[in-house]
């Protein structure tokens, strides 16, 4: 009974949450007489793990963070998930995330970036946050992919287990390829405390995995953290994802993305279920079954030429 | 007043009509200059790029990255023993700047109300000027600093109207009175398309405050009070002009009643203490006046800062004939928008420069390497050289400056110096003094450079390094080798992070110390702390801003140790509890302890992601 409330509860949240973004794409001005021109539809739900402590905070969900930004003929979406260890230390691991999306935001929408070039993108945020006078401490995984209008490409930049899938015709057509040190223990960008940093994983920005896709009409890109893809089994994703295919309408781009959240964070706390990251702590020799609970980020997005 | 509903439109400006004119409102386009800041140029975090756009932060009150922040505050860099004497200090006035930044905006208007929003510190703004960009200048407000509370503020004080329209302003700010650094998160400019009508109260009100009679301190007054006093000329260069022509044409028999009396000397001296504008205005009084006025000793030191706003090529080309014993000048932030080229500082120094000792041209940004060259080449006495924001000199440029030998002090802050040219400056320069490297992104390696301090150089005593990313322990180690060094800034050298032992060499190495700035290096310890307790005792400004693992234990200790000690600044030191700051406060009141904070407040409306 209990799961039902809480469940009514954060779904409309995360659908508070969605529909500003939604309105925050549709407001943005654009001169009323011109033409349709090609960009991305774009929206976005989530739940943090643990709902009941955490102040509901835009462009976060738990320690995950997100950003949707645009400039000129560059449409520009990045999540990154905190890493949790941090915790231990006093530090809240969502911050370091957060700092490093913003960062990411105020950079595309003022220029300050190449639509080719994602991974500079990423480090230019990650140097930021060596700049800010108040140390932000922790480590992140990240993944931007910037859709440039004008050459319809793609241009992805990720750095862990973060990750992001574009579908067409039912298929797969592009995927980002996961980072991982050893099993569940992904690159990171990190800043540790002092005195830490012998102990801890700093993967630079530039080893960031890039790529680049054309991109066709229709097209879906799915942008999320390692709670989705931990969670939801591919096949599943995929059914969700093919049923947007070409989809203009951000209400009903916005319930598939709920939902694919929804499913995600229950799947995440059923502990019967052999979810893809059980599959893979098997094949480490661990032998574990069920979900694995982490905070969700879902950033759905639909190619329109 | 006209109500204005927020219709924002893409890049931040709302358009409403009202009668038959259109009243506009909109930020900051672009920052196209300015004299200093905080942030690097590689970063956005605290840079003059900031002020453009929406307000980010405000009304949120604090110390954020994404606010506008300059280099100074309080008088703490007037005491440090790299400050700079003030030439012709009367020149300045009441109204002092120490920093400008010039914004522009996408739409041309007439100004009726610039409002900025200060998000932290707020106080500092003195003068608020409209530019047409081709360097001719109006001062829509100006003022002295205000001291204001600890809380966030939109200033728009009540602005004169000007007859051409504008997208291009400049602030001027005096930090003097302030507690800590200030930061601005944005301008808004309201303007409309048709200037006030002739009729208007408010500007002839505007005009009579303008004015302030019988004390011609600065630039404005000369300008509003010729304006509306005298017909005969309209600026500083004008009335110069005019003075010659008069004099070339009169045949007068000097007049001049009981002056004639005294002794040349006299009068001289009693007019060196003028400032140039008046100076210039005794020159018109009779031909007596005229040539003791124009006397060359009244002209060894030339401050024309204060005047940046009208000072072209040619109140420069007529000043020259008086300048022949010329020794220290300041041009700083003269003759941008091509009021001065490149040549016409090539005459002036070719013409006035063999004396000079000091030349000061920060932020004139036309200032190039056939500058440095004649520099070079005439100024064989030059001992300070400050060419701070000179963006058109080339490494080339600077290798000229090997040939001057007599260097004390040089000032080569955000330039584009490079590793090569400035090492031979350095070896050249036996008498330095005094440096400033900051933020000079182009040098690759500041370890080799800090060697070079090391060796060539044992005379040092002050060395700003702030923000550059390429030293490491090995150049600071470098430094420990001059002894007479009092002031080092490491702030932000993110190289120096972990700083090894080198803070112990440093210490040991320079026992003059007494500015040590170590912001932000977040390696630093108690341990690499404790050498400056034992080796340094003249300590009275230090900066230990952001470096995290500093204990309340060693805080103290350096507070008691140091009986000198005027400025500790301790913000962003996560162990050190704001009660035991209290504590200290009272406890050590000779001590200025700085505590800065970014705190989370209620979102701003204004905030968008």
């Amino acid at each position: 009974m209990q799961a039902i409330t809480w469940t009514g509860r954060i779904l409309s949240r995360a659908i508070w949450n969605g529909i500003n973004n939604y309105s925050t794409n549709c407001t943005e001005p654009s001169p009323p007489l011109k033409k349709f021109e090609p960009h991305i539809l774009s929206v976005v739900s989530g739940f943090p793990k643990e709902i009941s402590q955490n102040k509901l905070k835009k462009g976060q969900f738990g320690d995950d963070a997100w950003f949707t930004a645009k400039f000129k003929t560059a449409d520009v979406l990045g999540v990154a998930d905190g890493v949790g260890g941090w915790r231990n230390y006093g530090i809240d691991p969502g911050e370091f995330s957060s700092f490093l999306m913003r960062t990411c935001e105020r950079l595309v929408t003022s220029g300050r970036f190449r639509s080719a070039e994602p991974a500079n993108l990423l480090a230019h945020s990650y140097y930021e946050l060596l700049e800010n006078k108040q140390p932000v401490l922790g480590s992140s995984t990240a993944c931007v992919v910037v859709l440039n209008r004008d050459t319809s490409t793609v241009y992805t930049a990720n750095i862990g287990d973060s990750g992001f899938v574009i579908v067409r015709h039912g298929e797969v057509v592009h995927r980002s390829e996961e980072q991982q040190h050893y099993f569940n223990t992904p690159y990171q960008l990190s800043l540790p405390p002092p005195g830490h940093s012998r102990l801890v994983l700093n993967d630079r920005p530039e080893s960031a995995n890039t790529t680049n896709f054309r991109v066709q009409d229709g097209d879906v890109i799915l942008l999320a953290t390692d709670g989705v893809f931990d969670n939801v089994p591919d096949q599943i994703l995929l059914n969700e994802l093919k049923s947007v295919e070409g989809e203009r309408d951000p209400l009903r781009l916005q319930s598939v993305a709920n939902s694919i959240a929804l499913m995600a964070r229950k799947l995440a706390f059923d502990q019967t279920f052999m979810s893809p990251f059980a599959k893979a702590a098997r094949a480490n020799g661990i032998n574990i079954i069920g979900g694995k609970p982490d905070d969700i980020t879902v950033l759905l997005a639909t190619v329109a030429m | 007043m006209v109500d204005f509903k927020n219709s924002w439109i893409d890049n931040g400006f709302a358009i409403k009509g009202v009668d038959d004119e259109l009243i506009i409102e909109q930020y900051v386009q672009d920052a196209l200059d300015f004299s200093s800041q905080y942030g690097s140029d590689i970063s956005i975090s605290y840079t003059a790029y900031n002020i453009s756009g929406r307000p980010s932060k405000y009304p949120d009150y604090g110390d954020f990255p994404q606010a506008f922040v300059m280099r100074t505050y309080g008088k703490w860099w007037d005491e440090a023993p790299s400050r700079t004497v003030n030439i012709m200090p009367q020149n300045s006035g009441n109204i002092v700047s120490q920093d400008y930044i010039d914004v522009t905006f996408e739409q041309k208007v007439y100004p009726t109300k610039v409002s900025i929003y200060e998000t932290y510190n707020p106080g500092s703004v003195v003068r608020i000027s409209a530019g047409d960009g081709l360097g001719m200048w109006k001062t829509l407000w100006e003022g002295e600093p205000q001291c204001v509370g600890p809380s966030p503020r939109i200033f728009s004080p009540e602005i004169a109207s000007i007859e051409f329209m504008t997208c291009l302003l400049r602030i001027e700010f005096d930090h003097h009175q302030l507690d800590y650094y200030t930061e601005l998160d944005a301008i808004l400019l309201v303007g409309s398309s048709s200037p006030r009508k002739k009729a208007d109260v408010g500007k002839i009100t505007a005009k009579i405050k303008g004015m302030t009679i019988n004390t011609f301190n600065n630039e404005i007054d000369i300008a509003n009070t010729l304006n509306s006093l005298s017909s005969l000329a309209q600026h500083y260069t004008a009335l110069l002009e005019d003075i010659n022509n008069e004099i070339e044409s009169s045949c007068l028999v000097s007049c001049s009643g009981p002056f004639d009396l005294l002794p040349d000397e006299t009068i001289l001296r009693v007019l060196s203490f003028l400032d140039l504008a008046s100076l210039s205005r005794c020159a018109r009084v009779n031909r007596h006046f005229n040539r003791l006025a124009t006397d060359t000793m009244l002209y060894t030191q030339l401050n024309l800062k204060p005047y940046w706003s009208c000072l072209n090529a040619r109140a420069l080309q007529t000043l020259s004939t008086r300048c022949q014993h010329l020794q220290k000048l300041d041009l700083s932030w003269c003759g941008n928008y091509a009021m001065i080229t490149s040549p016409d500082i090539v005459e002036f120094i070719q013409g006035c420069g063999k004396l000079l000792t000091v030349i000061r041209l920060n932020s004139c940004k036309y200032v190039d390497n056939r500058c440095i060259q004649e520099i070079a080449i005439t100024c064989r006495n030059l001992k300070e050289l400050c060419l701070r924001n000179c963006f058109n000199i080339t490494p080339d440029g600077f290798e000229n400056l090997k040939n001057i030998s007599t260097l004390e002090r040089l000032d080569l802050y955000r330039t584009y110096i490079e590793s090569p040219p400035l090492l031979k400056i350095l070896e050249a320069s036996p008498y330095l003094k005094h440096i400033n490297l900051g933020s000079c992104v182009r040098v690759s390696s500041m370890d080799i450079v800090a060697q070079g301090l090391g060796q060539y150089n044992r005379q040092l005593v002050s060395v700003d390094f702030w923000k550059t990313y390429s030293l490491t322990p090995l150049g600071v180690r470098a430094l420990s080798n001059c002894p007479n060094l009092e002031e080092v800034d490491l702030g932000w050298c993110l190289g120096v992070s972990i700083p090894g032992d080198c803070m112990s060499s440093l210490a040991n190495g320079c026992p003059k110390l007494k500015k040590l700035f170590m912001a932000a290096l977040r390696g630093i310890t108690d341990r690499d702390l404790l050498p400056f307790l034992k080796c340094t005792p003249d300590l009275e400004q230090v900066d230990l801003l952001g470096v995290r693992s500093i204990t309340p234990h060693m805080c103290l200790r350096f507070l008691t140790t140091f009986k000198s000690l005027r400025l500790f600044d301790i913000s962003f030191c996560d162990q050190i509890q704001e009660e035991l700051v209290e504590e200290w406060r009272l406890q050590f009141p000779n001590v200025s302890i700085k505590r800065s904070f970014q705190s989370d407040g209620v979102p701003s409306p204004f905030q968008h992601y």
